[in-house]
């Protein structure tokens, strides 16, 4: 078990891994490249005239390792709390930790298909360990074309096998371990145009010949934003934003938050600042946990 | 003031809004509506959601957790 999982690569994750590592802590860092390797040139960090966005990461990346942190380029899917701390799902793996630092940065584009907010809580859901049980032997479907929709999937088959993904008129695209999990289910690959239904959602719109009857639909798309691991963690957000306390805490103890998911100010140094803070708080929480373990 | 939540045990929000009450020291009843089918058809019929956490406020419904929603309700 780490002690603690940073999810997110960035200029505010590698930050907080950074003071983590440095204090011997065992801590994975995970996450797929960001918004700043994109970044053409970096000028405004202090004491770096100028240097390129993927550089800066390549060096942030060699410093927490040469701190014995762990860094693996995968994709998260999901997290739940366990027994003792936290369960992260990614792609390719399963990890535990004591404590999880979120530096996911900032929300990416959710799903947009006509009609699909008036139905939340009337057959379309965000969260199947919430809302899964509703739909037990029902046909129900999920949105999505990755690994995630997969996942999401697998957790309906707890309540269902009658379960469809809908791609939303793209290609799947999943890694190979999730190509022989994937042909438990249907896949459609048709454009969705709209919802409907009365008070309750009861088809799928594809065009105005085709429409498919469905008891319910879970949103699965892309990879989880910061509203969907919010969800399957129960942290609280506001604005997009994560709250946390004064020590970077959010809600649930033990999940800390940096970097653009609680800035307002979205800089490559409001991030460094932010995962330093982040990093130093988690280290002072396990301190305390394994002060009132030895009590 | 009587405080009802219709819960799942795998949902995490549910978890949120117990731990609440317990902060505001507000006791509450609490219906896993995952093994009570008759509290389930009750939770729809009252809130037509199929989705939990449900919380009834002497008889005020909230949908999923609303801290302010939840605050306001108790003031009173």
């Amino acid at each position: 078990m780490y002690d603690a999982i940073v999810i997110g690569k960035g200029p505010a994750g590698l930050s907080a891994a950074l003071y983590l590592g440095r204090d011997g802590y065992k801590v994975l860092v995970i996450g797929k490249d960001g918004a700043t390797e994109k970044y053409n040139m970096l000028e405004n960090y202090l004491g770096i005239q100028s240097i390129p966005g993927k550089e800066f990461i390549q060096i942030a990346e060699k410093q927490v390792e040469n701190f014995g942190v762990e860094i693996k380029r995968e994709k998260v899917l999901n997290a739940s709390e366990i027994d003792d701390g936290f369960k992260v799902i990614t792609d390719s793996n399963e990890y535990t930790s004591k404590t999880i630092v979120m530096a996911l940065g900032v929300k990416k584009s959710s799903i947009t298909i006509k009609d699909i907010n008036k139905y939340i809580g009337k057959g379309v859901s965000y969260c199947v360990s919430c809302d899964g049980f509703f739909y037990k032997d029902k046909n129900v479907g999920v949105i999505g074309s990755s690994e995630y929709a997969v996942e999401e999937a697998l957790n309906l088959k707890n309540y269902t096998d009658r379960i469809t993904i809908f791609t939303d008129g793209k290609e799947m695209n999943i890694s190979e371990k999730y190509i022989p999990l994937l042909k438990q289910f249907n896949v459609d690959n048709r454009k969705i145009q709209s919802l409907e239904g009365d008070n309750y959602i009861s088809h799928i719109v594809f065009n105005e010949e085709e429409k498919l009857s469905i008891d319910g639909i879970f949103i699965a798309n892309d990879t989880p934003n910061i509203d969907d691991l919010s969800n399957s963690l129960g942290i609280l957000t506001n604005n997009n934003k994560v709250v946390i306390d004064e020590n970077s805490m959010t809600n649930i103890k033990g999940i800390f938050a940096c970097g653009d998911m609680i800035n307002n100010f979205k800089q490559v140094s409001t991030a460094v600042g932010s995962g330093a803070i982040a990093g130093y708080s988690c280290i002072k929480y396990l301190i305390n946990l394994k002060v009132s373990k030895e009590k | 003031m009587s405080v009802k939540i219709y819960s799942t045990t795998s949902c995490p929000w549910c978890n949120v809004a117990k731990n609440y009450f317990k902060e505001i020291g507000v006791q509450y009843e609490d219906y896993n509506v995952g093994e009570d089918h008759e509290k389930a058809v009750e939770m729809v019929k009252k809130s037509g959601q199929r989705g939990v956490p449900v919380i009834d406020i002497d008889g005020k419904i909230i949908v999923g957790f609303n801290k302010e929603a939840i605050d306001e309700l108790v003031k009173k």
